[in-house]
């Protein structure tokens, strides 16, 4: 395992992922898998075995948080650290968020010039 | 019989007559004797039951009344228990003293009348007010009998009093009482001591389903199953203390959430009173999660493709998509600033409307202000270096002075006024934060001595999208939220904020927030 983190990225809104995929690989050089839902994060993951998991949190059908619910009962995932991105950044739902386990909460709309920063702070730190 | 007597009657009638008539005298004198013997007897045990009957008599008046007697001269000589043990004063603090001194209250009009009465040897009645010693007071029916001398002027007055004040209560909250029973909220009013019910309105008696029941034998603590007397009390001691004209607070009863006001009434005679009103908030929660929910989705749904826009700009005037002429960077740099502004105007109206909606949650946190405001100095020192400016605290700041709240929301409210005073200060300027130990309070003031505010925007500085209009103001405009922002956090912490203003010379905001109590501290 590298320093850096393989990162499996939950976002359903394809716009972001492509702002992401390349604030993280093109500008951050990290090593991204993305998917569109907590369902198809489910399936892929132990194929993908991410170190880190980025989740958006408001998404259709299944939530960020649901999905790492579900991914927590899987042992090989049952330790993975989580951070989630959300735009709705009161106290209450940054608090709830990591009471689930999840290292940090980035806020919305990030800065993609500092993202991979942000996020292998973050990692190195936990 | 005398012996001269005997012998007249000897020498009349003979020696043996004159015996048989002697000792007839003597009989019949018996008999009489005894006869009169009897009668008294009879009469003896007449009075002691008159006697009897009168001690009963004054038992009941004991029980049933409050009775004072006194002398001529209005002082007191005599007071029953009843009096005692309701006014609270002893008989020797009340014998020789005037009542009107100590627990009366009388119109020295209606006292001159009532003298008069009684000096022409009538009775007289009429009501009072009598002052316990506790403070509370009673009304009474007064009925005063003059005892006269035997040269016929007066010698003492009795005086009876009733209790009339549940009477009086009702004649005086008659109309006030109809009128609760047609309002929507439920009244409750009930003793401070034992939380005795006094009155319940319709509307009250119908929540609780009492509306055939005598509800004045019952108390609050019966009024829902899970009333807890300790909270209650603990609620009430401020206003109890004075400190406060009243308390509202959101519960819930039988399952509806509701919200209570209460106050204390002291207006009327008697033990003071709770009053309390009780407001069904069902249909004002609906509305404020209604509003929660729209704001959370409009977070959502602008955050979301500005955060694409944003995002996608930044990219590329990074270089990070592939090099970029120079015209197309300078665009792009325009778009970014203006998608800036726009989502600050996002940011500030979403907060906006989270402060006016009383289901946002401001955080109870013990906070240290001085350190709180070095803080708030480092955080904005983009803002310095974008105008030009130096922030600096000014010295002998209270390092110890703690508010109890939300720091987060508190450094917003640092970084606006910094940032608005940044903005209207001159290059070079110097904006100064200040803290100061006011008692009860802490006092922050932001000071520039930039251009100032113009008097004619000055009156309405706090409302929305309220900004200066002057050349110079629209030169550094902002969203026009900022001090609204301000003002709905400063007021959430239960604290006020102003400010001073010179047009030219610069501007001062002052925040006042209360100080915390180590207990508020330790609480939170």
């Amino acid at each position: 395992m590298s320093d850096l983190p393989k990162i499996l990225h939950v976002e359903d809104d394809p716009d972001i992922r492509e702002i992401a995929l390349m604030a993280l690989e093109v500008v951050g050089g990290l090593d991204v898998v993305q998917c569109a839902s907590g369902a198809e994060a489910l399936e892929r993951a132990p194929g993908i075995a991410p170190d880190l998991l980025l989740l958006d949190v408001m998404m259709p059908g299944m939530s960020g948080d649901e999905t790492l619910t579900a991914l927590r009962k899987v042992p090989q995932f049952s330790e993975t650290p989580a951070i989630f991105m959300t735009a709705k950044a009161q106290h209450s739902e940054v608090d709830r968020l990591k009471e689930l386990g999840a290292l940090d909460v980035i806020t919305k709309p990030f800065d993609p010039m500092t993202l991979a920063d942000q996020i292998i702070s973050i990692w190195q730190e936990r | 019989m005398s012996q001269g007597s005997e012998s007249y009657l000897v020498s009349l009638l003979g020696p043996a007559t004159a015996g048989a008539v002697v000792s007839l005298a003597i009989l019949l004198m018996i008999g009489l004797l005894a006869r009169s013997a009897l009668g008294h007897r009879r009469q003896l045990r007449k009075i002691r039951e008159q006697e009897d009957d009168l001690a009963l008599q004054r038992k009941a008046v004991d029980m049933h009344a409050m009775v004072k007697i006194t002398g001529v001269d209005g002082r007191i000589l005599y007071a029953n228990d009843n009096l005692i043990q309701t006014i609270g004063y002893s008989v020797e603090e009340l014998r020789g003293r005037y009542a009107s001194d100590v627990f009366l209250d009388e119109d020295p009009r209606i006292a001159a009348e009532m003298w008069e009465t009684l000096r022409r040897g009538d009775a007289w009645t009429g009501d009072n007010k009598l002052r316990r010693r506790h403070g509370t007071a009673i009304w009474v029916k007064t009925t005063a009998i003059p005892k006269m001398g035997r040269n016929g002027t007066l010698d003492k007055v009795i005086t009876v009093y009733t209790d009339i004040t549940d009477a009086k209560l009702r004649q005086q909250e008659g109309p006030l009482r109809a009128m609760f029973d047609r309002l929507q909220d439920e009244v409750y009013i009930f003793s401070v001591d034992d939380l005795r019910l006094h009155y319940l309105n319709k509307r009250a008696r119908a929540s609780l389903g009492w509306e055939r029941l005598n509800y004045r034998s019952h108390f609050l603590s019966e009024t829902t199953s899970t009333f807890d007397e300790a909270r209650f009390r603990e609620r009430v001691a401020p206003l109890l203390a004075g400190e406060v004209e009243a308390v509202i607070y959101e519960s819930s009863l039988s399952g509806r959430p509701v919200e209570i006001n209460l106050q204390l009434d002291e207006s009327v005679v008697g033990e003071p009173r709770f009053v309390a009103v009780v407001r069904d908030i069902s249909q004002r929660k609906q509305v404020e999660q209604a509003r929660a929910a729209f704001v959370a989705t409009v977070t959502h749904e602008l955050r979301a493709p500005m955060t694409s826009i944003k995002g996608a700009m930044k990219l590329v005037a990074s270089g990070a998509t592939g090099p970029i002429p120079d015209k197309p960077a300078q665009m792009i740099d325009l778009a970014l600033r203006n998608v800036d502004r726009l989502l600050l105007l996002i940011n500030d109206l979403l907060d906006l409307e989270k402060l006016d909606n009383a289901q946002t949650e401001i955080r109870r946190d013990p906070v240290n202000l001085a350190e709180l405001i070095d803080d708030a100095i480092a955080h904005n020192m983009g803002y310095a270096q974008e105008y030009g400016v130096t922030f600096t605290a000014l010295p002998a700041m209270p390092s110890t002075l703690q508010i109890v709240g939300d720091r987060d929301r508190l450094m917003q409210v640092l970084t606006n006024l910094m940032s608005n005073a940044a903005k209207f200060s001159e290059v070079g300027g110097v904006v100064e934060v200040g803290l100061e130990d006011r008692g009860d309070e802490a006092r922050i003031t932001v000071t520039d001595h930039g251009i100032g505010i113009p008097e004619e925007a000055q009156s309405r500085l706090f409302e929305r999208f309220v900004q200066a209009e002057t050349a110079e103001h629209k030169k550094r405009k902002g969203t026009g939220l900022g001090l609204s922002i301000v003002k709905s956090i400063v007021e959430r912490h239960g604290g006020r904020v102003d400010f001073f203003s010179i047009p030219g010379e610069g501007t001062t905001f002052v925040i006042d927030l209360p100080k915390a109590s180590d207990e508020m501290s330790r609480a939170a």
